[in-house]
């Protein structure tokens, strides 16, 4: 089954739908290597059956219930330290597509997407093929939880836990791909500052005190995320910038 | 060769300045490498695989430029071997950005290359990730992996040299 998006530009004008695929970034990766995909395409799968989450963990997600995609981009004019720009984009673009059906999402730094009281809905993995400075292609990796009922795992949600009410995928894939070519496009044209401003804006308890730990446990402020993507935090006075597993919330 | 450095300079070495040294001595192609101070002596030999270090206190001040009677004095193999491991001719990957090493696509995999693996241009090697971000690195030359420099899950700094290549293996 091929369909194609009516709404966008270049994004999603060819779609792959798999009835069932181990992981739709590993299978756009395939496609990449063997030159058989290019900037848009989109790889849709009803059932995932080796979801790739954080290197190693795993996305759970029922057949048919959920949104499970990849997005393939060449973001030929971003450098690759600059890859954090592409992740604030895509997130951004999620949580604006979200906040259209709950004003209490947050974007959960790096990279997920949380329900302020009721946990993670969505997450992303990125998956970026470099030529030396310079990024050649993302793959974006986005799994929401739409009508699957997660009541039975602690700390997630899908809309229809939230709403009572059962979403068609394609209303919101199509909605989540014009934000994020939207967003994109806005990326290329140099708005990369409005759009960190935006990510910080909805960014999980910033400028907020909070419990950290990042080996002690100390109260600190997010003060904002370094152009190389490292979390930036005000611990008694100084600010130290974190990557990822080097700093830890507590008690959320 | 004897490298002369301030002392003022090398009495600050920390155990990972000293490792990059050895890195840097390693990939340079040169055999030995000895450096004095009055505080101590380091002297760098380098043997088939990995650079053997004799790091020793200096049991008296000494003048930085009389050779040590210390340090092992060059053996009559030493040209062949340093020959045989001339790696003058072997050409670095390095990581273009900051971020964790791993050589696997995912945990349960094999290694994307291997010690002897001959790799062409474009082909990934590693996977370098960063704020959660993952990012396949390709090889930009074509040759054989002699040595692969970066332990599995490890932070690599930007430029860092991960591979030894062999353009004409």
């Amino acid at each position: 089954m091929y369909k194609i998006l009516a709404n966008t530009v270049f994004l999603g004008k060819e779609i792959i739908y798999l009835t069932e695929c181990h992981s739709t970034n590993e299978y756009a990766q395939q496609l990449l290597r063997q030159k058989e995909a290019g900037e848009g395409m989109i790889i849709f799968t009803d059932k995932q059956t080796k979801g790739k989450g954080q290197r190693g963990n795993r996305w759970w997600t029922e057949p048919g219930m959920n949104l499970t995609f990849s997005l393939i981009l060449e973001p030929k004019f971003l450098r690759s330290n600059q890859q954090f720009d592409l992740n604030m984009v895509v997130c951004l673009s999620i949580w604006e597509v979200l906040n259209q059906y709950d004003p209490n999402f947050v974007i959960k730094w790096p990279n997920d997407i949380l329900h302020k009281t009721h946990g993670k809905i969505a997450g992303v993995l990125i998956e970026n093929s470099l030529q030396s400075q310079w990024m050649e292609s993302s793959i974006v990796g986005i799994g929401l939880n739409v009508n699957q009922d997660m009541q039975i795992i602690p700390r997630a949600l899908s809309l229809f836990n939230l709403t009572g009410e059962t979403y068609d995928l394609w209303v919101i894939l199509e909605k989540l791909v014009q934000r994020i070519e939207w967003n994109y496009i806005r990326l290329k044209r140099g708005e990369i500052r409005l759009l960190r401003n935006s990510y910080l804006k909805n960014l999980l308890n910033y400028q907020q005190r909070q419990l950290f730990s990042d080996g002690e446990v100390f109260e600190g402020v997010i003060i904002g995320v370094g152009e190389d993507g490292k979390l930036l935090v005000d611990k008694g006075g100084s600010i130290r910038s974190y990557g990822f597993k080097e700093i830890q919330y507590i008690g959320l | 060769m004897v490298i002369k450095l301030k002392p003022s300079k090398l009495n600050h070495m920390k155990a990972k300045e000293i490792q990059e040294l050895i890195d840097f001595i390693s990939n340079s192609g040169l055999a030995e490498v000895k450096i004095e101070t009055e505080e101590f002596k380091l002297s760098i030999k380098k043997y088939s695989e990995a650079p053997a270090v004799k790091f020793e206190a200096a049991p008296a001040p000494v003048a930085v430029s009389a050779p040590a009677a210390a340090a092992p004095a060059p053996s009559p193999a030493a040209p062949a071997a340093a020959s045989k491991e001339d790696t003058s001719k072997l050409i670095e990957i390095k990581s273009p950005m900051i971020g964790t090493f791993y050589r696997t696509p995912n945990p349960d995999a094999d290694a994307f290359v291997n010690v002897g693996d001959t790799v062409k241009p474009g082909q990934t090697v590693c996977i370098i990730e960063a704020m959660k971000l993952f990012n396949e690195i390709e090889s930009e030359v074509s040759g054989r992996i002699v040595k692969v420099l970066v332990e599995n899950a490890q932070p690599v700094e930007y430029d860092q040299p991960l591979f030894l290549v062999d353009p004409a293996g």
